[in-house]
């Protein structure tokens, strides 16, 4: 694929659906999400246990397990549509163009491969023959962006003799070392301490800078949005109830939900958000808010809550790039806009 | 008054790794103390220590005024009695197969076995209340509940034996946030209404910052400063504390 202009869309997400068939009957995971990144561009996605991030960034690299499939919408890397790839070519693509860093990503390191070695791995699969001097000079490179020490000890070192967070760190790089256009990856920085996770956040954002590599980073760290991520997507119940450029999202949040989530984000002196109900899955992928069995505005103000019932979950622009799904925050935005 | 916890110079080696290197501590009763660090600071296995599971090398702690490292099994008994432990992972420190209700009552049949069942059940009830679950969830299984309150049914069977001491390993690290604030808040209504003394171990200074009334840095099995939360957070003196501290990310953007 050829290379395009930083800032300009590369991974294009279009009304993606994505159904587990669960023992006990089918599970909408992801109801109709539309996302673009741009190249050179980090979006965070962001949202709780089960609102179907991790099967949003599985759908992206084609990883989905066994019971869930597609059920609608497309990918779309650069020029290529890959709703209709077949599982070659998605390995094709994931050996060149796509990376895709699992939840407990330590666990993607091969155990029997000395660390060099899988870095050799990769190269060699996506560019042919590469010497040895320049897999040592790319994993080196990395390894020392990443802030690991002792750099030839860790590249002659099994997983086994790593620590958790050496691993997950050393799995960011063997991801980043072949230059995919497209990182997803799931809880990168999930169990490691704060200074560390600042040296991969900057050097993740540095090489998505240096590369125009698009990358998706799903967290549940807000913190780490807040600094390191150019936009955000905030999920629940398998939809994008809000996205944006960082500083619009979380500066002045619109949608409940969103508001919610980071009225629970524990500020001394303050009483937190909290929600009434559990968050629950959507069994029939019916259109409207999924938020709406929760939400405090619908709640208040009945006419709406059934209004959000039946509207479909497209995205309202609100703001500059800033867009919110359901009724209760376009209200919101009428209102500013008369006073 | 005689300290709810009072740790003298501990120090426990693990083959040759020093994970406590001269701890001390006072903890006056009705306090809740926060311990942070990073991974490998030894705040785990200052935690662990409070409750006798790692034999000090040397030192000594005290759980109002009785020594843990005692060879007395009355002592023992009383001390596990005083103390109670809430761990990281709900779902990993309940019994899948045990009601909540059973889970809650096994404290009490070891350490008040003269309770009857009237009385036990009477207790079990009461925890739950304490930490609003309905008894309704009394018989159910922890399969069915969400993780917010699977914690709170570990903070109830923490609770059931009125401990004089609970110690918090990483207790909010692995729930979401929504269910991270039912806990954090339920934790400073304990505080607040019954003087509950805890130790609040956690790497997140956000979470220790709110329902501790002091915390403690820990450093290569150390504490480096130990301060009023306020001060710590708004002034905190020794250098690491202040790198701790100054690489916390604001959940503002920039």
């Amino acid at each position: 694929m050829s290379t395009a202009e930083i800032g300009s869309p590369w991974l294009e997400i279009r009304d993606l659906r994505v159904r587990y068939d669960a023992a006990d009957g089918p599970v909408h995971a992801v109801v109709g999400v539309d996302l673009t990144v741009a190249r050179g561009e980090v979006l965070g996605v962001v949202g709780e246990s089960g609102c179907g991030k991790s099967s949003l960034a599985r759908a992206v690299v084609g990883l989905l397990p066994g019971n869930a499939a597609v059920t609608g919408g497309r990918v779309r890397v650069g020029a290529h549509d890959l709703s209709a790839a077949s599982p070659a070519r998605w390995r094709e693509l994931r050996r060149t163009e796509l990376a895709y860093m699992p939840q407990h990503s330590a666990a993607a390191l091969d155990p029997l491969r000395r660390v060099g070695r899988q870095f050799a791995d990769v190269l060699r699969a996506a560019n042919g023959r590469v010497s040895a001097d320049e897999v040592h000079r790319v994993s080196s490179e990395l390894l020392e962006a990443a802030g690991l020490r002792d750099v030839p000890r860790v590249l002659r070192a099994y997983p086994h003799e790593l620590s958790g967070g050496m691993a997950q760190r050393i799995a960011l790089c063997v991801a980043l070392a072949r230059r995919p256009s497209v990182l997803v990856a799931d809880e990168p920085t999930s169990g490691l301490d704060l200074t560390v996770l600042r040296k991969v956040m900057e050097m993740l954002r540095q090489r998505c800078r240096s590369e125009g590599m698009a990358v998706v980073m799903v967290t549940h760290n807000i913190g780490a949005v807040a600094q390191y991520c150019n936009r955000v997507a905030v999920m629940y119940g398998g939809a994008v109830v809000e996205s944006g450029p960082v500083s619009s999202v979380l500066g002045d949040p619109r949608h409940p939900y969103t508001r919610a989530l980071l009225g629970a984000l524990p500020r001394r002196g303050e009483p937190l958000a909290l929600l009434p109900g559990v968050a629950r899955v959507s069994r029939d992928g019916a259109p409207g808010c999924p938020f709406r069995h929760r939400c405090p505005v619908g709640a208040a103000d009945p006419g709406l809550g059934e209004g959000c019932a039946n509207e479909p979950t497209t995205l309202r622009m609100v703001a500059d790039d800033h867009a919110v799904a359901g009724l209760c925050a376009h209200g919101d935005a009428l209102e500013r806009e008369a006073s | 008054m005689t300290a709810a916890l009072a740790i003298e110079d501990a120090v426990k080696t693990f083959g040759g790794h020093r994970a406590l290197d001269g701890v001390d501590l006072v903890l006056p009763p009705g306090e809740a103390l926060g311990v942070i660090g990073e991974s490998g600071s030894g705040k785990s296995t200052l935690a662990r220590a409070v409750l006798g599971l790692h034999p000090l090398d040397s030192g000594r702690i005290r759980v109002g005024g009785l020594d843990v490292r005692t060879g007395d099994r009355a002592v023992v008994r009383e001390l596990r009695r005083r103390v109670s432990m809430v761990f990281q992972e709900p779902r990993e420190s309940l019994n899948p197969r045990m009601t909540i209700a059973a889970a809650v009552s096994e404290p009490l049949r070891v350490h008040e076995p003269g309770l009857g069942p009237a009385d036990r059940r009477r207790r079990v009830l009461e925890a739950l209340d304490l930490v609003s679950l309905p008894a309704a969830l009394a018989e159910r299984h922890p399969g069915a509940l969400s993780g917010g309150q699977q914690q709170r049914v570990s903070i109830a069977r923490a609770l059931v034996t009125q401990p004089t001491l609970l110690v918090l390993d990483e207790p909010t690290s692995a729930l979401d946030l929504s269910i991270q604030a039912q806990v954090l808040t339920l934790l400073r209504r304990l505080h607040a209404e019954l003087g509950l003394t805890y130790v609040f171990v956690s790497h997140d200074i956000d979470a220790v910052g709110y329902v501790c009334d002091r915390v403690a840095v820990m450093l290569h099995g150390r504490i480096v400063e130990c301060a009023p939360t306020e001060q710590l957070l708004t002034g905190a003196s020794h250098p690491y504390s202040k790198e701790l501290l100054g690489a916390a990310l604001s959940p503002r953007p920039a």
